[in-house]
């Protein structure tokens, strides 16, 4: 803590990782944002701080009980307890939104963000957080992660953009991409 | 649910109904209350259409503006993330998984304590190691739990007979719990072996989809992974090992009975998960099976 200000740590967060290096995309404050994957709600806090509304998507119980606190905190993060994976389950609470962040460490990450891709406006970025090693341990991380790329372009994203977060989370890879305008 | 199949532009266009139409704006004009929303669908929303928008519900008149409209979601989305948490609180499953952790974190503190107490009492002895050490460490705990010099140590003992003690009381707790969750398996392999699976398989429905092979070596991951990525022999039991009829049993005839009581484990967790009521008949029959492969060798 420095007086009322609050440090975002690269090494607790990845988004924060990802600007320290200098690649993240703007944020304001009429932004939504769509975040799967909340988790105990660290860095859902932080985007709190710059944007409009998050939509913070979880289905584990016990990170749900500290998501719920953060939410008691910032009034404008709305809890989804729901599986990303299945998308239809809370899509008709969820409007369209301009950012789209996933950090699921799934072996199925990929698939569950294009899943949940119709939520995106389009001209609206994605962040993928990718963990290589939940999706194949024995793989190569370059090879994983080219995979995903092409997947991602497959599914008509444009501007792909890979930082590699080596120096503050091993092996993660940020996949920042742009849905077309239609 | 697989979204290719379905058709998005006919749920947009086509008598679209979302959510917040559920409520009708009524003539005094008070606001929407979140609780009465909630009630109307429960946590099933397959009835609304899709990506709703604020504007829309100011036009119609339930919110005032787009801050009116996400307080109201937002207060919704609360209660039904307490409704969900208080159903997985609630559940016996949970609840047993929880005690079985608690279990394991009281069995590794009384273990770990004990050691350094009787470290520290055979560097006060001036004994050799191998004197003290032929005194079972309880009974070592316990004799200097009653001596009368009372210093912290000592009060440590006293706290770790009492330890103990709870923990043989949460035991019988959980044997008790088990046996109502878990009737089949435990007559099979005992309360507490079967609460163990339980806990590694982390639900009973996934405990009940799993095939025989993989609770035979549930709680040997390591063993099992260093066979298939080194070679080396394959584990013959995990965690089903603690049951007697297995470690009484010489080792030649382990890997049969270890494999004759998974299987009828994997149609004990299966009758447990979808009937939840004790068959006499299957466990007959299966005591039947483990002992006839007990015997032949």
């Amino acid at each position: 803590m420095a007086g009322s200000l609050r440090i975002w740590p690269p090494e607790r967060s990845k988004l924060a990782a990802l600007y320290y290096l200098g690649s993240g995309p703007e944020i304001c404050a009429s932004d939504q944002i769509l975040y799967l994957g909340a988790a105990s709600g660290t860095t859902v806090s932080f985007i709190a701080d710059y944007a409009g509304v998050i939509y913070a998507v979880e289905i584990a119980p016990e990170p749900l009980v500290m998501l719920l606190e953060v939410c008691n905190i910032k009034k404008n993060i709305i809890p989804i307890p729901a599986d990303a994976a299945l998308p239809l389950t809370y899509a008709p609470l969820v409007s369209r939104v301009d950012l789209l962040y996933q950090d699921i460490a799934q072996k199925e990450q990929v698939k569950i963000v294009l899943k949940n891709l119709f939520f995106l406006k389009p001209g609206g970025s994605l962040i993928l957080m990718l963990k290589t090693r939940s999706v194949a341990s024995q793989q190569e991380p370059e090879e994983i992660c080219s995979n995903a790329v092409s997947e991602l372009l497959n599914a008509g994203l444009a501007e792909i953009k890979v930082t590699w977060l080596n120096k503050y989370h091993r092996d993660h890879a940020a996949i920042i991409c742009k849905k077309l305008e239609k | 649910m697989d979204l290719g199949q379905y058709d998005f532009d006919k749920n947009l266009q086509k008598d679209s109904h979302y959510w917040y139409e559920e409520y009708k704006p009524s003539e005094r004009g008070d606001s929407p209350d979140p609780v009465v929303i909630y009630s109307k669908f429960n946590a099933n929303l397959s009835k609304f259409s899709f990506l709703p928008s604020w504007e829309e519900a100011v036009i119609k008149g339930i919110c005032k503006d787009k801050n009116d409209y996400y307080s109201l979601l937002r207060a919704i989305c609360i209660i039904w993330s307490q409704k969900k948490l208080q159903i997985y609180n609630s559940s016996d499953e949970v609840r047993l998984i929880k005690m079985m952790l608690i279990l394991r974190e009281t069995d590794q503190m009384i273990g770990r304590l004990s050691d350094q107490i009787i470290f520290w009492y055979s560097m006060g002895m001036n004994c050799s190691n191998s004197a003290h050490r032929s005194k079972k460490s309880a009974d070592l705990i316990r004799e200097m739990a009653s001596c009368d010099e009372r210093d912290g140590i000592s009060m440590l003992c006293c706290d770790l007979v009492r330890m103990k003690e709870s923990r043989a009381r949460l035991v019988r707790d959980i044997s008790m719990r088990s046996e109502r969750l878990l009737p089949n398996c435990s007559v099979i392999v005992g309360p507490l072996v079967a609460a163990r699976l339980l806990v590694e398989a982390g639900s009973l429905k996934r405990l009940s989809q799993m095939p025989a092979s993989k609770i035979q070596v549930l709680g040997a991951r390591n063993a099992l992974f260093s066979h298939l990525s080194s070679g080396s022999p394959p584990p013959k039991h995990g965690l089903i090992f603690e049951h007697k009829r297995i470690h009484a049993a010489s080792r030649k005839i382990r890997g049969k009975i270890s494999r004759t009581l998974s299987g009828n484990l994997a149609i004990a967790s299966r009758i447990d998960h979808f009937r939840g009521v004790k068959d006499p008949i299957f466990l007959e029959r299966a005591q039947l099976r483990i002992e006839k492969a007990g015997k032949k060798s």
